[in-house]
């Protein structure tokens, strides 16, 4: 179904709805990642709302969905400040605890981590992008995300008590 | 002993993160309808509000500053009798569109300011700000993205107002008492930035990032670096140009100041005189760091490692080698790079070639 903007003229709408379909889900995991489940939806529509208003700016960037998700982060500060201090995820499905060893709660130790390491650790581990996507869309360097996976996974099998 | 690495629980949990999406999704109707904000709109009324009373605040902040109903800025003498900063700064030296929009906004602020309690504001926890300067930064390459600059004389405080919005937001707020006072701030345009006001009231330097080349921005609101004395006023960058190479900023800054004329001040080279972020500030600690990393390098290397590059941790300053392999043997990889850290002192961090 072809989207029929209000009030604009259909042929600028569809490269911006076809683009946007692309750009949607990466921000909405990114934020999720970085904000929790409660934020992350609303702050999703309320970016893609900006991308719209200022669609023909970003038409002109290099980078627009890595701008988008800065954009996010400001747009993040209000939403946090008024409807979730702490970031909220769901809790891990844990099909065979029976182990001794198993130390639940990876959820918990997720949020521990620093926003950074947290957003690099879930964009790539748990969505399973590549680094450099997830460089693309944080809008930094490649070493940088390596360097936050790394240190966000070492940081959980402290948490965890893992030792592999 | 449980066999499962955090990475298969971390693959697991995506599983149940995309539950999350898809439930969310499947409430909310097809993730690319945009166009029926009406709902959304529904939904962002309460933070309208808020953006609204934030709004008033900050024009009250700005009527706290002008002493009187003057023009925004000129504050610091509240007998000054300039024209208004958008006149003042409409010289043909530099592109103001962008700016005049933003004092346009700021003066709209202004006009709707009406009667609160700064005092109990959250947004403004520090009646230092009502003696604060502000400053105010255009990005050419986004003019529709203003920020604005508050420096007392015991905090800093950062607010964005969105040419063309009523949205206004406050970014980062330094602790008042701070000594240094100094936050990391998170700018649109500008990215990253560090400001710091150790050197007296008023006085503020920030660097940071302009796409992927470092820049500096110095902003100088009262006496300091190079005896550069710039009283009060509205301050714009003319350009935040990534430099060749280090950290300077090729900037001029258009000011107006006690009801003077336009002058241009072009600061002699005082960003050079910075240190640079990417570098420990004691020599002898850059050549310790730099023989660090040759070892460092040389032991990974002889352990059969491929090194891609190493470099100084810019937040820290700490040396850093950033490595790629192969080698899936998470266990005997940590092993080797505790032993390089602990032997050398340097950060190793690991990327695998998975992607």
């Amino acid at each position: 179904m072809v989207e029929v903007y209000e009030g604009v003229d259909d042929t600028m709408a569809r490269p911006f709805e076809g683009w946007v379909v692309e750009a949607r889900p990466r921000l909405e995991r990114a934020f999720l990642a970085r904000y929790g489940v409660e934020i992350a939806g609303e702050l999703t529509a309320e970016v893609m709302a900006w991308a719209w208003e200022h669609r023909g700016e970003l038409e002109a960037m290099s980078n627009p969905v890595g701008y988008l998700y800065r954009v996010g982060q400001s747009k993040a500060r209000r939403l946090v400040r008024w409807r979730a201090s702490t970031i909220a995820l769901p809790p891990e499905q844990v099909a065979d605890s029976g182990s001794p060893e198993f130390e639940p709660g990876l959820e918990v130790a997720l949020v521990k981590l620093s926003d950074d390491q947290r957003t690099a650790v879930i964009l790539v581990h748990c969505f399973g992008w590549t680094q450099p996507g997830v460089a693309e869309l944080l809008d930094i360097e490649l070493h940088t995300v390596r360097n936050r996976v790394h240190r966000g996974l070492a940081a959980l099998r402290r948490e965890l008590g893992a030792d592999i | 002993m449980s066999t499962e690495t955090i990475e298969d629980r971390l693959e697991q949990y995506g599983k149940t993160l995309e539950g999350v999406l898809a439930t969310a999704v499947a409430l909310d109707g097809e993730p690319a309808q945009l166009t029926d904000r009406r709902h959304q709109r529904s939904r962002r009324t309460p933070r309208l509000v808020a953006a609204a009373v934030s709004v008033v605040l900050v024009g009250l902040v700005m009527w706290a500053w002008s002493g009187d109903s003057g023009s925004v800025g000129t504050t610091i003498d509240p007998t000054a009798t300039t024209a208004s900063p958008v006149d003042d700064l409409a010289s043909p030296a530099v592109d103001l569109a962008a700016s005049a929009t933003c004092l346009d906004r700021l003066d709209e602020l202004r006009d709707n300011m009406a009667s609160g309690d700064l005092a109990n504001s959250p947004f403004v926890p520090d009646p230092h700000l009502r003696d604060a300067t502000p400053v105010t930064i255009v990005d050419p390459e986004r003019a529709a993205v203003t920020h604005v600059i508050i420096v007392g004389d015991t905090m800093a405080a950062v607010c964005v107002v969105p040419a063309g919005s009523n949205d206004v937001e406050w970014l980062s707020i330094a602790e008042p008492g701070e000594q240094p006072a100094a936050t990391k701030i998170d700018l649109w345009g500008l990215r990253t930035a560090q400001m710091t006001s150790p050197a007296g009231p008023m006085s503020i330097h920030g660097y940071g990032r302009v796409g992927s080349d470092v820049v500096s921005v110095d902003l100088v609101v009262g006496k300091h670096r190079n005896e550069a004395v710039i009283e009060a006023g509205w301050f714009v960058v003319e350009a935040i140009q990534p430099a060749q190479s280090g950290n300077v900023l090729k900037a001029s800054l258009e000011y107006s100041a006690k009801g003077q004329a336009i002058e241009t001040i072009r600061l002699p080279e005082p960003i050079e005189q910075l240190p640079q972020p990417d570098a420990p500030s004691d020599p002898r600690d850059a050549a310790a760091a730099s023989q660090a990393l040759k070892e460092a390098v040389a032991c990974l290397e002889a352990e059969g490692n491929t090194i891609h590059e190493s470099y100084l941790d810019t937040d820290t300053g700490t040396p850093t080698i950033s490595m790629s392999t192969t080698n899936t043997d998470t266990r005997a990889m940590g092993q080797l790079a505790d032993l390089c850290s602990t032997r050398h002192s340097v950060n190793i961090d690991i990327g695998y070639l998975s992607e």
